[in-house]
């Protein structure tokens, strides 16, 4: 299929650039690993790292009314565009061609001049100590335990996260009637739960299965909370594999946001023809990740001559900003990770702190570096997982300033798929 | 160059699995050896290909027996230093796609056997009774060497870098060649973290020796060449031979299975493409089916030094004295006796293998 602008994404931003870029005439294929659209707002929670069965989307957790409205609406007014549903955009190579894997039955090739990528952001895991504990679960995990009836109402539950995921955790388990949850966090938040402000890294206790949580916590005090349950919801990255895939450069933005493909206020990148919205673009919300939708295929169109310059600056003159955070706020989760821990640091391999660590003193400089020489991010989720706490290793131990440094090198397919789902039957000879 | 100034014996350049074997052996034998790397150990071609041992069809048959001399020093390596290489000589089945190919297998077996090197024809049949993954619908047989193995890339270089720092080898990490010049009897080599001086270089830096001897004033006959390789995730033991020709084998320390024989010349782009993966899944699920149901994980791609007669270019260059060029396509196979050799031939003594064949005084003059 040969289209004038692919966007991978059917969240509020690709859905937002798919309205703007069939307006003004282009045809845009939409790519989006979900049957319905909507991303997050319908309930899609990326997550990081390893799992069992492969599976890298919760079930529906909140929902707003009012965002599943604006969802409708953007969708209608994008009619024109073709979707691509239940579609794994695996690759994409400059020229432009998608690599998408339907249903885990082949490669469907998509071949456009201009890519929006509005591939929205995931929750990461973070490795901190006792992470490997029976209980010590994902928000995916958790849901999981819920659905199986495998959490008992009276069983004490802490959820450690500084994103808004983490509150809706706990909508969930209240929802659940699950009684007694606390939230180990950042800053003061309204959760509907004790609340306890971080000051350090939090430890998980037990074995096999966890029994409690230690925190430093806010004001010196160290506390210990009784666990039966730990859900880690870390912070929300960006998830940019495809423009890194592609070829863009990235900067660390610091340990809530991890690594961002970079692009000007337009979200054109430094390759002709990529544009990047939503999270991608440093949207935060769902009005920002509209706006930046918008903007991107307005960009896209001018290239093309579909547009004018004049109709993009109107855009990007009132778009909604988010606050910059520095890149080197160190969350306290983050804070003081103890770099000769015997722990793995990489969910997938194993690979632990104390290896990363050794790589660094070996004079490893890069996350890349370290994963050759330690492993660490060499498994099947290249480094979603790990590469925050390997950047925090790189500063601890290597001194390196984390704003200098970019992700990790990221290989075709983004996420594991069969042989079979990556073949396209037909192949160009 | 001041009278304080350090001049190494020997600059290494290329902090891959050739200049880390060049490295130890030199510094093994007392020599000054400063190792410089661009980047990082293993970021380049040495990191990033299918890491055989392979002996049954290298031809010429003198080649073989360089080739299992190689495999035989990995061995020995790894029991006198202690080392881990996962060195696993499962055997190779270097398959025959068509009626071209194995005519050109029954000469390459008949020539190994006279040379002494240990490989049979196998057909479709006998092939999927050895590798009961493999289809025999699609393939005309297989040549079957039980000399044939692979090592850990990884596991090499880092063992290997250890070892030669330990003998006493300066590793420059980060340290790239921007510059070669003379200065009195030593080069001067300007890098983007100091000058660097020595009596003696070595080129062991793969493709990228093409724009070092460019530097230096003389052109390699090397060609690039780009490989494509697919990642599968970790697997109970699925694959047990090394089934070259569509490129797949197993590492026995973390089940992965490598995946994916991709040539393409004059390609210098470290990318993978939609196109070599395509045609790399096109062999794998010719040969082996099955591997339709694994999952890939990633993919990986390495730029490949071809020398214009598919053998190694080792020894100083005419014209160019204290110039020395360790460039091969099989680094990962040839590491160890090409480090061998390079020292014995920088000190001026006989070497152990005959050279012959891989000097530079074979190379035409418009290679």
């Amino acid at each position: 299929m040969r289209m004038d602008l692919i966007v991978v994404g059917a969240g509020r931003a690709g859905l937002a650039a798919a309205a703007a870029a069939t307006n003004v005439g282009l045809s845009v294929a939409v790519v989006d690993e979900r049957r319905t659209p909507g991303g997050r707002v319908s309930g899609a929670l990326g997550t990081s790292g390893h799992d069992p069965d492969g599976a890298w989307l919760s079930p529906p957790l909140r929902s707003d009314a009012d965002a599943i409205d604006e969802i409708r609406r953007l969708r209608a007014e994008a009619q024109e565009a073709v979707f691509v549903s239940d579609a794994l955009a695996w690759g994409l190579f400059p020229g432009w061609t998608a690599a998408v894997a339907r249903g885990g039955r082949g490669t469907e090739r998509l071949d456009a001049d201009q890519v929006v990528l509005a591939t929205g952001s995931y929750v990461a895991r973070s490795p901190f100590p006792g992470h490997r504990l029976d209980g010590v679960v994902t928000p995916l995990g958790l849901v999981r335990a819920l659905e199986q009836g495998l959490v008992r109402p009276d069983e004490p539950v802490v959820v450690i996260g500084e994103s808004a995921s983490a509150i809706d955790i706990i909508a969930v388990l209240a929802d659940e009637g699950i009684g007694e949850v606390a939230l180990l966090t950042d800053r003061p938040r309204d959760a509907g739960c004790p609340v306890f402000v971080l000051d350090g890294t939090p430890e998980a206790h037990g074995d096999p299965r966890v029994r409690a949580v230690t925190a430093p916590l806010a004001g010196g005090e160290r506390r210990t909370l009784a666990a039966s349950w730990v859900v880690t919801v870390g912070p929300r990255s960006a998830a940019g594999e495809l423009a890194t895939l592609a070829g863009c450069t990235s900067r660390f933005e610091g340990y809530d946001a991890g690594f961002r493909p970079e692009c000007d206020t337009t979200g054109t990148t430094e390759l002709p023809g990529l544009f990047l919205a939503g999270s991608l673009a440093g949207a935060v919300g769902g009005d920002a990740s509209t706006a930046s939708g918008k903007i991107a295929a307005m960009a896209a169109a001018v290239r093309a001559g579909r547009a004018g310059a004049t109709d993009l600056e109107e855009l990007v003159a009132v778009r909604p900003r988010a606050a910059r955070i520095s890149p080197r706020r160190v969350s306290p989760v983050y804070r003081d990770l103890d770099p000769t821990s015997p722990e793995p640091v990489c969910f997938c391999t194993g690979a632990t702190f104390a290896e990363a660590t050794a790589s660094i003193r070996d004079g490893a400089r890069s996350v890349d570096d370290v994963k050759r020489q330690a492993k660490a991010g060499m498994g099947e989720c290249q480094g979603r997982g790990c590469h925050r706490a390997v950047v925090r290793l790189l500063d601890l131990v290597g001194g390196l300033d984390v704003a200098t440094l970019q992700p990790m090198r990221v290989r075709p397919p983004i996420r594991p798929i069969t042989a079979r789902a990556m073949f396209e039957a037909e192949v160009p000879t | 160059m001041t009278a304080s100034t350090r001049v190494h014996d020997v600059a290494v350049i290329g902090g891959g699995v050739l200049g880390n074997f060049i490295a130890f052996d030199l510094a093994r034998e007392g020599l000054d050896t400063v190792l410089l790397e661009r980047s990082y150990t293993a970021s380049g071609t040495s990191g990033a290909t299918h890491a055989w041992i392979y002996v049954s069809t290298k031809t010429p048959g003198f080649y073989g027996r360089f080739s299992y001399a190689s495999s035989l020093r990995y061995e020995a390596l790894a029991r006198e230093h202690d080392v881990d290489f996962q060195y696993e000589r499962s055997g190779g089945l270097s398959i025959v796609w068509n009626d071209t190919q194995l005519d050109a297998a029954r000469r390459t077996v008949a020539e190994q056997n006279a040379a002494g090197i240990e490989c049979h024809l196998l057909s479709p049949e006998e092939v999927a009774v050895k590798e009961p993954i493999v289809s025999p619908d699609h393939i005309k047989g297989a040549i079957h060497g039980p000399l044939d193995g692979c090592v850990n890339p990884f596991s090499v270089m880092y063992a290997m870098n250890r070892l030669a720092r330990e003998a006493g080898a300066d590793y420059r990490p980060y340290t790239a060649v921007t510059a070669v010049g003379r200065d009195g009897d030593a080069f001067r080599i300007a890098t983007s973290a100091g000058t660097v001086y020595a009596r003696r270089i070595v080129l062991a830096a793969g493709v990228w020796s093409i724009e070092l001897a460019r530097m230096i004033g003389f052109e390699l006959p090397v060609k690039p060449s780009r490989g494509q390789v697919m990642v599968s995730e970790p697997m109970p033991p699925t694959v047990q031979h090394i089934l070259a020709n569509a490129s797949v084998r197993q590492l026995i320390e973390r089940g992965i299975i490598l995946m994916g024989r991709v040539m393409e010349t004059d390609e210098t782009e470290n990318v993978n493409t939609y196109e070599g993966l395509q045609k790399a899944l096109k062999d794998v699920l010719a040969l082996a089916p099955s591997l339709g149901d694994v999952r890939v994980i990633r993919s990986y791609a390495g730029i490949r030094p071809k020398p214009f007669d598919d053998l190694p270019i080792l020894g100083e260059v005419p014209g160019h004295p204290g110039v020395y060029t360790a460039v091969t396509h099989s680094g990962v196979t040839l590491g160890p006796v090409i480090g061998l050799s390079l020292a014995e031939v920088i000190q001026g003594r006989t070497t152990t293998h005959d050279l012959t064949p891989y000097a530079w005084d074979r190379v035409p003059v418009d290679a």
